[in-house]
């Protein structure tokens, strides 16, 4: 048996709405993923990528992650893969930050290539681990095919997999991957993504959990621990507010009530408000966007609230047509909307003005 | 969508084959390296048309090599209609070009006709040549024009870019049939006016007729004489006339024929009228997904800094800051305000996708060359905005920016090998 703690996506070095203390945030947050995995006792920890936001980190950021690293040293075998946003555009890994971590000795990664392969005993049982950092589809594609497990267990990790679960080989006992900041898990099959650390993107975030993953894998199958992490920064989502059909001040009043519903369970949160709805033009730009902004600070002295402007504009128009640039269905649809009482002698000269064209 | 190109004998290609993968493609190579060549023959393959700076090329056999008798380009291509892969196969000789339509790997064609091969990708493509190119096609320059111009400019760019711009062609061809309609009509009444002005000046039938019968009692009192007789053929010829007047008056051309052109005029210019109305309630319905999609651009890239990207009813376009404080786009730096016009513009085109077919759209877009006109500080977003245009599954950009070569997921460079020479290629 081998346990794996499988994290994945820390982005060091991301700081939302250029906070700077979401840049520590990140920080604490990958310390105490290692840390929550240390505390499982595992054999190896995976790592699938994006430890660092951008492939130039900041030394402070940089350093830290040495510093983490470090302390793992002897105590566990770290696997990291590279995420996209561990080397420039272009597949260079050997641009990537990771190379010097590899170099020291603290991580074992993927080198200068996109894939590369381990093997080693764990628990009287040889394992094979092999490592995919982000690559092409057909790179994925031509390794998902290629390697051929000999060993009873065999783990496969990758920063991405966009493949339905049921499409992978079966020939691995747990296949990991990250890239997306949710987590997901399919038992059945194996397939497992942690999510990232910490909250790096909150529209595509906010409906999901992030996890450890924890997975004992033996010859004879998986058993997960599964342990929720949350960011060290409370996010608070407030309930969307819709003010379809509002005026400006009947908008302004709906979402400050919004806001006055929540309460925050930490200091310094971050407050994330969506506004919904289709509002004309007028009422737009007569909202107070600032008041409501202050309104919230006021109330809720957030670290920072954020208004997302979802609604749509839309002019008066009632007619809709189904191929705007269709010239003769439009024509048509503009008749019969308007009951045009020459509808059948246009419909007769249509095809010599616009047939052929 | 585009999946396999082949050009023989096409421009300066004697003979090369480009793949295309889903995601990310730059084309990449300095100017005259064969960059639009290529995007020439994949418009050609599908409509068997060129564009060139909005104008149809009337001569394709320009397109043949020097001293090579024809020209062929093979185009494989996905149709989003039932997602089957069809293979296009056009020659093109001096005056007349060929060509067949085959599914994926058969041998025999399923079209082979030239208009019946265009028919038939219309039909795949679930929309004509205007429209896709619309949806698909980011034109060099356009990028840039969009936040510099007045409000009502805008608004003119913005219909043009959104290929409303037909309503106007089709409008105008109405109205040049119905100014031909009217000088028809003109010329109808003009003669019949004229006719009416005769009849004015000569007698009346009965007038005529009482003449003659006059003549004949003279005849009968004073007998005949030769001057009886040259007064019978003078009165004559005028009845003659009379009668030809009469029938002329009174015939189809000019009595019911002026009335039927006068209810074709009425028609088209009401079409005319529909054609006016039609472009300015699309773009209408079209502006709000325009501004949701340039909005999730802009703030995909700029997301941590600003709010919301706003365009109004009045054209005009605001940034909002994260305190929700609107910033004129005047105020905004550089390289923002260029990546709003970025945004607007390959918004026009998602936006279109997604609400302006019926079918499943085409997930394309071409980009021509993007980063045109703009320094090295301006353009610093423009590979990550690049690498981050999901909403369609393939991208093709054509450029001579090399710091765009990383920022794709697939790369064809362009090397040139001397004028009329075939480029050297490289794919990575």
């Amino acid at each position: 048996m081998v346990r794996v703690a499988h994290i994945s996506d820390s982005h060091l070095g991301c700081s939302m709405f250029q906070l700077v203390e979401r840049r520590e945030d990140a920080r604490k947050c990958f310390k105490k993923a290692i840390e929550m995995a240390m505390r499982k006792s595992p054999d190896i920890i995976v790592h699938t990528g994006d430890v660092f936001h951008d492939s130039l980190p900041q030394n402070d950021d940089q350093n830290f992650v040495i510093k983490v690293f470090e302390k793992l040293k002897d105590k566990v075998d770290l696997f990291v893969l590279q995420g996209n946003h561990d080397h420039p555009y272009g597949f260079r890994y050997n641009h990537s930050p990771l190379i010097g971590l590899e170099t020291m000795g603290l991580i074992k990664s993927t080198g200068e290539k996109a894939y590369k392969g381990f093997r080693k005993t764990y628990d009287g049982k040889p394992v094979e681990i092999h490592l995919l950092s982000w690559t092409l589809d057909r790179v994925l594609n031509r390794v998902l095919h290629e390697v051929q497990p000999k060993e009873d267990i065999a783990l496969f990790f990758a920063h991405d997999i966009p493949r339905l679960s049921e499409d992978l080989p079966v020939s691995f006992d747990y296949i990991g991957c990250g890239h997306k900041h949710t987590f997901r898990l399919d038992r059945e099959n194996n397939v497992g993504r942690p999510g990232s650390t910490c909250y790096v993107k909150w529209e595509t975030e906010s409906k999901g959990t992030k996890k450890l993953i924890v997975v004992d894998v033996d010859s004879s199958g998986c058993e997960y621990d599964l342990q929720t992490l949350h960011d060290v920064r409370e996010f608070k989502f407030v309930p969307p507010v819709n003010i379809s059909k509002m005026s400006s001040k009947q908008a302004d009043n709906a979402i400050k009530s919004g806001l006055d519903q929540i309460t925050t369970k930490k200091e310094k949160a971050i407050i994330i408000l969506q506004v919904n709805g289709i509002i004309d033009y007028e009422t737009e730009r007569n909202m107070e966007r600032t008041k409501i902004l202050q309104h919230g600070e006021s109330k809720h002295n957030p670290l920072f609230l954020h208004m997302a402007a979802n609604w749509q504009c839309n002019a008066s128009e009632k007619i809709r047509f189904t191929e705007p640039l269709n010239v003769e269905s439009s024509i048509k649809e503009f008749m019969e909307y308007t009951n045009d009482k020459m509808i059948d002698r246009i419909n007769e000269v249509i095809p010599k003005y616009l047939g052929g064209s | 969508m585009i999946r396999k190109l082949r050009l023989r004998d096409f421009k300066v290609f004697s003979d090369q084959e480009f793949e295309f993968n889903p995601g990310t493609t730059a084309i990449v190579g300095p100017n005259g390296a064969g960059k639009t060549t290529i995007l020439e023959a994949i418009e050609f393959a599908l409509f068997r048309s060129v564009t060139r700076k909005e104008k149809a090329i009337k001569k394709v056999e320009e397109v043949i090599q020097h001293t090579r008798r024809k020209a062929t380009i093979e185009l494989e291509f996905e149709a989003p209609i039932n997602r089957k892969i069809y293979r296009v196969v056009r020659t093109i000789h001096p005056g007349e070009t060929n060509a067949d339509l085959f599914l994926e790997k058969n041998k025999e064609p399923i079209a082979s006709d030239p208009k019946r091969v265009d028919t038939e990708i219309v039909k795949l493509l679930g929309m004509d040549k205007n429209a896709f190119s619309a949806l698909t096609y980011v034109r060099q320059g356009e990028i840039f024009k969009l936040s510099r111009e007045t409000p009502s400019k805008r608004q003119s760019e913005l219909h043009s870019m959104m290929g409303l711009g037909i309503y106007d062609q089709k409008k105008e061809l109405v109205h040049k049939d119905n100014l031909k309609l009217g000088k028809t009509l003109k010329g109808l009444l003009a003669q019949k006016e004229q006719l009416e002005s005769i009849r004015k000046h000569l007698p009346e039938k009965q007038e005529v007729e009482s003449a003659l019968t006059v003549l004949s009692q003279m005849e009968e009192e004073l007998g005949k004489r030769t001057e009886f007789g040259q007064l019978r053929i003078i009165i004559q010829r005028v009845n003659e006339s009379v009668e030809l007047v009469e029938t002329e008056l009174a015939s189809k051309n000019l009595v019911k024929r002026p009335q039927e052109l006068e209810g074709e005029i009425a028609i088209a210019e009401h079409l005319e009228s529909i054609l006016e109305a039609i472009p300015n309630i699309a773009e209408g319905q079209l502006r709000p997904h325009v501004r949701t999609e340039a909005r999730t651009i802009f703030l995909e890239i700029f997301g941590d800094r600003y709010g919301d990207l706003a365009i109004d009813d009045k054209y005009e376009i605001s940034l909002y800051d994260l305190q929700g404080n609107r910033v004129p786009l005047k105020a905004a730096s550089g390289g923002e305000d260029v990546c709003v016009n970025f945004a607007l513009r390959v918004a026009v085109n998602t936006a279109l996708q997604k609400h302006s077919s019926a079918g499943p759209p085409p997930g394309l877009i071409i980009l021509d060359e993007p980063g045109a006109g703009l320094d090295k500080e301006r353009r610093k977003w423009l590979p990550e905005a690049i690498a981050g245009l999901d909403v369609v599954n393939q991208v093709i950009v054509v450029t001579h920016m090399d710091e765009l070569k990383g920022a794709t997921n697939e790369l064809i460079e362009l090397i040139p090998q001397g004028k009329g020479r075939q480029p050297l290629v490289e794919l990575k």
